[in-house]
């Protein structure tokens, strides 16, 4: 990979987060160097052949949305719908106007990445410096981040109203990268909810989101963003959990048609801790939702939904991949979708059972309903498995509407309008019944109703 | 009400099942349709019902004056045509209290009349729940979704009883049904015997007839009605088996 615009990020370097901390700029240093060897993602690469980003080499992208004080009064009406706590980023640095930091809990530390490089760096420092066999896109991420959520819960503090982790992104005039970074750490027996939501505003939205009077003092408003424009929306998010800890994690994206959205998450468990996850893709023009979860001591466990509802010629990628790294662990995974007009799916799950953990249970399920001729889906799940004494099923469908239901449904009265939306109802509400917060069920439902 | 003529029908895209069934059935009446399997007795219920599976080469079905034939399985029902199923089928995530309702004020709208509101609604259905010695928890699972054998027939007797249809079809409601599930069933369908209504039975045995007692009884065989009579030939069929009535059609 010898691309100009690459090069040229390392002659920025004021741009590190890590400028005034040698060990972190020396990891970011490396890092940078590591991504410009890699490049961009391409089909060439097995994990890749979905899903190209190699487009984006092509194209020149500023390395992040300049802060605008504007950003401050944004007023958001959807936040005032629901209880829960918000932590609201915008386009990669936190909003502290929109934020209920301080009152969470003193038994939650929650505070910037930046805020924490500059106050408690050693805190962190562990966090960040396991990083050598990453992928590109992470690399990429440690080498350019511009901020991010640092959230640390105390042994046995347990919060039952959900973390609203709001990352809201404003039309950019020309193409620019956003790199956010998250670290999220449970202590022992520690239990929390959160509600990570992606979404962009279009700039109608964002003026009706603003307060107008603070909208006149300010000239520099972000004005005409060009149609062409993309944002390149690169997060990468490391939970760790420590013993009998439980997370309860739900992942809304609905990012504007010009995003192009991906996210690393990394969930690690120690002995008998749990997390229950539930990933939404509806938004954005390219989305790679990468999941990696790690069972590293026994009576460790997980939940994985995932659904997705796509139409025009959106793309979305779920990777998503289980190391059952001990005994006793166990894992269940179900991803759904439904695909309208020219959309894209792609889905590849994997489970992988290491030697030493015997007695893993462990079932993976990809549906997707393809509701036009020309939709695609590409589904592998895969298993690979060196202990002896397993219980693992996997499987895939991909079909339409089964014609015996409509026709049942039908004969009934309903018509086929009507029966068709049931049957789709039905498909989707099975996955988001799954959800164990009911407001957060009926918002997201709401969203997805409006789709189809 | 409804009349049948020189219906020729198979499945889509194979060999004609149906070769020319001629029937007419009056309000009030109840007819039996018999026969051994493989005669075509399903393949009647479902191209009345409307299922695009099947494909009518000839013939023409009348129905209080309207072509049958040219209506989607929706405007049937509307019209009043019910088919109980033979197999019904599964919808995990539908619930049955909601699907009930959806369909009562689809066929309602249809007819010109009001839409009930959710709690005229549940009163009228608890009620036949009850008369059918079903548990109220039926309405609150997943349309037909894990219900046994005889939760399902029951289910589609309470969906008649909900809907009221003009005319109903039931396809052998009575196949895997034991004693008293049997009797359950049988006495919902006969709550809905009432002289603007009429029934078509199809069915293997002579069993269900002894509680839902039959006006005509029709024997099909390889796509055709080779003998009808009244409910005395359903008796005759029992006790000599379809093979006598093959070697007297042979004859002639």
């Amino acid at each position: 990979m010898t691309n100009d615009y690459l090069k040229q990020l390392r002659h920025n370097k004021s741009n590190f987060i890590g400028k005034h901390l040698p060990w972190l700029l020396d990891i970011q240093k490396t890092s940078l160097e590591k991504f410009i060897a890699q490049g961009f993602p391409n089909r060439y690469q097995e994990d890749w052949k979905y899903t190209d980003l190699a487009f984006l080499e092509k194209k020149d992208i500023a390395w992040s949305i300049p802060e605008n004080p504007l950003h401050q009064k944004i007023t958001l009406r959807h936040l005032k719908e629901n209880n829960f706590s918000p932590i609201v980023f915008i386009n990669g640095s936190l909003c502290s106007a929109l934020s209920k930091i301080n009152h969470l809990s003193p038994l939650i530390q929650c505070m910037s990445l930046k805020e924490m490089l500059l106050n408690h760096p050693e805190q962190i420092a562990n966090y960040l410096k396991k990083n050598e066999d990453a992928s590109a896109l992470t690399h990429l991420n440690t080498a350019l981040m511009s901020d991010g959520l640092f959230l640390h819960v105390r042994e046995n503090f347990q919060l039952e109203i959900p973390i609203h982790l709001l990352f809201l992104s404003t039309a950019p005039s020309i193409n620019t990268m956003v790199n956010t970074r998250n670290i999220i750490v449970l202590e022992k027996n520690a239990q929390i909810s959160l509600f990570e939501e992606h979404r962009s505003f279009t700039p109608e939205e964002f003026l009706e989101n603003i307060d107008i009077e603070a909208l006149h003092k300010q000239s520099s408003l972000e004005s005409n963003p060009s149609n062409q424009a993309n944002l390149f929306k690169n997060t990468v998010t490391d939970i760790f959990l420590a013993q009998d800890a439980k997370l309860n994690y739900c992942k809304l994206q609905q990012e504007h048609a010009s995003t192009i959205h991906a996210a690393h998450t990394n969930i690690a468990h120690a002995k008998n801790s749990h997390t229950h996850s539930h990933s939404i893709s509806l938004g954005a023009k390219m989305a790679r939702d990468d999941l990696h979860i790690q069972l590293n001591d026994t009576g460790a466990s997980c939940e994985l939904n995932g659904l997705y509802v796509l139409s025009h010629q959106q793309h979305t990628d779920h990777h998503t991949r289980i190391d059952h790294n001990a005994a006793n662990t166990s894992s269940q995974e179900c991803y759904k979708g439904i695909l309208q007009d020219r959309a894209k799916g792609v889905f590849n799950g994997k489970i992988m059972v290491h030697p030493n953990a015997q007695k893993t249970k462990s079932t993976l399920l990809n549906k997707t309903l393809l509701l036009s001729p020309i939709a695609e889906m590409n589904t592998k799940p895969e298993l690979e498995i060196y202990a002896d004494d397993v219980q693992c099923t996997h499987g895939a469908t991909v079909g339409q509407i089964e014609p015996e239901q409509l026709f049942y449904l039908r004969s009934r009265g309903l018509d086929f309008q009507n029966a068709t939306k049931l049957l789709m109802h039905a498909f989707y509400q099975e996955s988001l019944g799954k959800l164990k917060n009911q407001s957060l069920q009926q918002y997201i439902e709401t969203q997805i109703a409006e789709k189809i | 009400m409804l009349t049948i003529k020189n219906l020729q029908a198979g499945i889509k895209d194979h060999t004609e099942i149906l070769h020319g069934i001629n029937l007419t059935v009056k309000p009030g009446e109840i007819h039996a349709v018999m026969g051994p399997n493989g005669s075509g007795k399903s393949t009647l219920a479902n191209v009345l019902a409307g299922q695009e599976n099947y494909d009518v080469s000839a013939g023409s079905i009348d129905f209080l004056g309207n072509n049958l034939l040219a209506l989607s399985p929706e405007d049937r029902a509307g019209l009043g045509v019910f088919l109980a199923f033979q197999y019904p089928v599964e919808i995990p995530g539908v619930n049955n209290a909601y699907f009930l309702k959806t369909a009562l004020n689809s066929i309602r709208k249809k007819r010109g009349e009001t839409e009930l509101d959710a709690f005229d609604f549940m009163a009228l259905l608890k009620n036949h729940v009850k008369s059918l010695d079903m548990d109220e928890d039926f309405l609150r699972r997943s349309l037909n979704e894990g219900f046994s054998g005889g939760e399902k027939k029951r289910n589609e007797v309470l969906q008649m009883l909900v809907l009221q249809p003009k005319l109903m079809i039931l396809d052998e409601t009575d196949s895997g049904l034991d004693i008293d599930a049997l009797q359950i069933v049988a006495r919902g369908v006969n709550l809905l015997r009432h002289p603007e209504r009429a029934m078509i039975i199809v069915t293997h045995y002579q069993r269900l007839l002894n509680y839902i007692v039959p006006d005509y009884v029709h024997v099909l065989m390889d796509g055709r009605i080779v003998a009808s009579g009244g409910k005395e030939l359903a008796l005759k069929l029992e006790e000599k088996g379809y093979a006598w009535l093959e070697s007297s059609s042979d004859d002639k």
